[in-house]
Formats: structure tokens, C-alpha cells, sequence
């Protein structure tokens, strides 16, 4: 089933909607939460509470990436359960703190239009990199990988992995610096 | 910034982005096939030539000549100069230094790379290391990282200085495309040589790093002649991807200077 065709069942309010979902991207999602949430119980809520998320959100939501919009619904969820109950891997806060070396130090920015205007400069810095390079970001830091799991799917070794992050996060650092945000 | 915010942050990331790193199979930058069949010819052509020397270090030999001269010869892989980046291809018949070389001063090895277009090394020890002058000009140009794109782009040198603990890290890497026309007919692949004085002391090793990378170390000691005082220095030739490759580490005596080359050395990754 595509995704069109996937959408199209929610849009038409089918019964058919969820049990789709699940089977297509059933297993997918559970890896996403499961990078997040450290109890598996914790991960059958999330993913409950995902589907009840999409089922309401659709429509009007008519997303256009429906992978990725359903793995950001995922995240959203697992985030903040884990944020509620305390139970998390430790690679979540691992990446999150190497991450935070190149941010903006101290408090969140003031106001909403500063926070999104950070996350602009990121995603454009994340956009003029290498596809591959942006791969092992994104599946460090928004995945919430273990090098050692961005590496086996990348195809590269650990030691690879860890000085392309390192070298990206320096990269991302200069540059919001030359933004400004630094 | 607080963990939960950067986390937050991360939110942001568009869907695309996220399906994309969602892969299924590895993505890997290789060497290019014009490149890698060079390679496999002069790994072949090494083979053949049946001297120990050839068959326990692949790649670069330390050719000696009489005089005291040392030349580095082969290891090296042609690369097309199709693959190498637009912004340096655009650098094609501009003219800036008497002798026609390019010179551009870079603020990182990874920024040379960019510039480039190829990826020349992984080494998370020298990522980890600060930059710093290790008093290596060329053509008067002095700066911590810098690439040296020849008049016919035949070769593309860069060097990037580190300071590792006591000691100061030269790496230069040379690499050479398929503009190999415009060398001179009678080039040996001697890429590189070092005249030395009667009173220096040269000796020669080899070192195998853990990740099986083997290289030719050379240590010199500089004689004090009373007026100008060299610090004893220790390199390591090497062939990365038909990419030569000289890494020296000079310090105030010896042992660190060879410390920190090792150092270094066991921190390169082997490409795959």
C-alpha cells in the first residue's frame, strides 16, 4: 500500500485506517520509540497513543512525507513519557548532551521566533551537507542511535562514525557562531 | 542548552531528512573506479617488481640516492579530475603566483577536504587535536591548513599542523590526477624528497599501526651547528587510497616526537 493510498483510508475515516497503519509502519515506529523508551510497556503506550494521534490528526492533516511526519509523532510522544516517568536509555541523553556543545549554552532562547529561527539555521546547516553526513546525524541525534548502530547501517566503522559527528558538530558550530546564535 | 531543549530542538527536523536517514542499505564514498583500477595496477606493477621492500610496504618506498638524498616514490592512484569539486575546477587558469600554483589557506583539514572534493583522511586523534603554526610556508604562505593546487592540476597537495601533547604533527598529503599527461615523460612517481646534511642522523624503521596500516618511518636528528637549532624530527610514509601521505611529528627530543607519531599513526582509519 502506498502512502497516498494510506492517507486516503484515514481521510475516508475507515476501519481499515489503523490496522494498515500498523502493518506498515508497525514495526518501524516501535524501533523509533524504542531508541527513546526504556521499558517495552512504555513503547506499546506510545505507539497507541501515535495511532490515536494520527487518526485525529488526519484529517485535515494531509502530510505529504507521511514516513517521516508519523516517525515525528512517535518521537513526540516517546520524548515526553520518557520526560514524564524518567524511564529513558541513556543514549537519549548521551546524544542530546554531545549535541547541546554546539548549541546556544544556558537557557532555551526567550520567545518562540528565536527557537524556530535556530531550528531554521540547523536544518539549512543539515541540508548543505554531504547525504551521508546528514544520514549520521540525523540517526544520532534525532534517531537517538548508538554509534555503534549508525555505524552498521551507515556501512562504516565506529571510529568513522565518531570523527564524522565530531568534525559535523564542529562544522554546525562555526556556523551558527557566523549566524549569530553563538 | 538544557538536554530536554536540545532534544525539543531536534523536533524541527523536516520528514524528509528523517525518511532519508531511514536507509537500507550503507552509503559509502568510494575512491572512484578510474582511481582504484590505478591503484590495483600499481599494487600489481609493486608485486611484480619481487623486492622485500615492495611486498612489506604497500605503496610509497624511501628511494635512497647517493649524497644523502631520500625520495619518496609511488603509492599513487590517479584520480579523475572530473571527480573533484566544482568551486576547484573553477580555479582552472586563474592566475595568482609567478610559478602558476594555487594556494588557498583553509581553516580545517575537513574544510580542505570540502574544498576538494575528496576525502583524504579519517583521524579522530588529529579531529580532537588544536591547530597550530608549525612554521611550514609555502611560497611564503603560512597557515595552520592549506591546499596546493599545481598549474596544470596534475597534483593537489594539502597540510594541515596539529599540536599533540609536546609535540607538533605535519601531515601533507599529495594527490594526483588523471592530468598525469601534463608530467614530465621521464616522472618516476618520485613525488618527494629530502636532501640531508653528512652530520644528520638518519635512521629508518617501519611500524605497523593496530588497524594494519604500515608505514616507513624515518627519524632525523639535526645536527647544532650554534646557530639555528632544528628539534629532532620523526615521519611516516604512507599510502592512503593511492593518496601519498607524509606525517611528521617534531618535538624537543626524540622519544616524544616518535611517541607522538605513533600517536598519531594508530589513530588513521583505514578506508574500506
Amino acid at each position: 500500500m502506498t502512502d497516498q493510498e494510506l492517507v486516503g483510508l484515514f481521510l475516508a475515516r475507515s476501519e481499515q485506517a489503523l490496522p494498515a497503519l500498523q502493518a506498515q509502519y508497525g514495526p518501524y515506529c516501535r524501533a523509533v520509540a524504542a531508541r527513546l523508551l526504556a521499558d517495552c510497556r512504555d513503547v506499546d503506550e506510545c505507539l497507541n497513543d501515535a495511532w490515536l494521534a494520527v487518526w485525529r490528526a488526519i484529517p485535515p492533516a494531509r502530510p505529504e512525507r507521511f514516513k517521516g511526519w508519523l516517525a515525528a509523532i512517535v518521537r513526540n510522544r516517546a520524548l515526553a513519557m520518557g520526560r514524564e516517568n524518567g524511564r529513558r536509555p541513556p543514549t537519549v541523553d548521551e546524544t542530546a548532551l554531545e549535541l547541546a556543545s554546539c548549541l546556544p549554552p544556558g537557557d532555551d532562547p526567550a520567545d518562540e521566533a528565536e527557537r524556530r529561527a535556530l531550528a531554521e539555521a540547523v536544518e539549512r546547516f543539515l541540508r548543505a551537507q554531504p547525504r551521508d553526513v546528514r544520514a549520521a546525524f540525523v540517526r544520532r541525534y534525532w534517531y537517538a542511535d548508538t554509534v555503534e548502530d549508525a555505524a552498521r547501517r551507515l556501512g562504516w566503522s565506529v571510529s568513522k562514525t565518531k570523527s564524522v559527528l565530531f568534525r559535523t558538530r564542529n562544522r554546525l558550530r562555526r556556523q551558527l557562531q557566523k549566524e549569530g546564535f553563538l | 542548552m538544557k538536554k530536554e531543549q536540545v532534544l525539543d530542538l531536534m523536533n524541527a527536523i523536516e520528514p524528509d531528512l528523517i525518511e532519508e536517514a531511514d536507509l537500507q542499505s550503507p552509503v559509502k564514498r568510494r575512491m572512484p573506479k578510474a582511481a582504484r583500477a590505478g591503484l590495483i595496477a600499481a599494487c600489481l606493477c609493486l608485486a611484480l617488481l619481487g623486492t622485500a621492500m615492495a611486498a612489506q610496504y604497500f605503496g610509497v618506498q624511501i628511494v635512497e640516492e647517493d649524497g644523502g638524498h631520500i625520495y619518496l616514490q609511488g603509492g599513487i592512484a590517479y584520480y579523475p579530475y572530473d571527480s573533484l569539486s566544482d568551486e576547484l575546477k573553477a580555479l582552472e587558469g586563474v592566475q595568482e603566483t609567478a610559478s602558476g600554483t594555487l594556494i588557498r589557506t583553509v581553516p580545517s583539514w575537513q574544510a580542505a577536504e570540502d574544498f576538494i572534493g575528496v576525502n583524504l583522511m579519517d583521524n579522530p586523534v588529529l579531529d580532537a587535536s588544536p591547530a597550530t603554526q608549525c612554521g611550514h610556508t609555502f611560497e611564503g604562505v603560512d597557515s595552520c591548513f592549506m591546499a596546493v593546487i599545481s598549474r596544470d592540476f596534475s597534483s593537489i597537495q594539502v597540510y594541515g599542523c596539529y599540536e599533540l601533547g609536546e609535540a607538533d604533527i605535519l601531515v601533507e598529503t599529495t594527490l594526483f590526477t588523471d592530468r598525469r599527461a601534463a608530467l614530465p615523460e621521464d616522472w618516476d612517481e618520485q613525488f618527494h624528497g629530502y636532501g640531508f646534511t653528512e652530520d644528520t642522523q638518519v635512521s629508518r624503521d617501519a611500524y605497523t599501526a593496530p588497524s594494519g596500516l604500515t608505514a616507513q618511518l624515518l627519524e632525523i636528528v639535526y645536527p647544532d651547528n650554534g646557530e639555528t637549532v632544528c628539534d629532532p624530527a620523526c615521519k611516516a610514509v604512507f599510502s592512503l587510497s593511492g593518496i601519498p601521505t607524509i606525517v611528521t611529528a617534531s618535538a624537543e627530543d626524540g622519544p616524544t616526537a616518535r611517541s607522538a607519531l605513533i600517536q598519531t599513526l594508530d589513530g588513521f582509519i583505514l578506508p574500506e
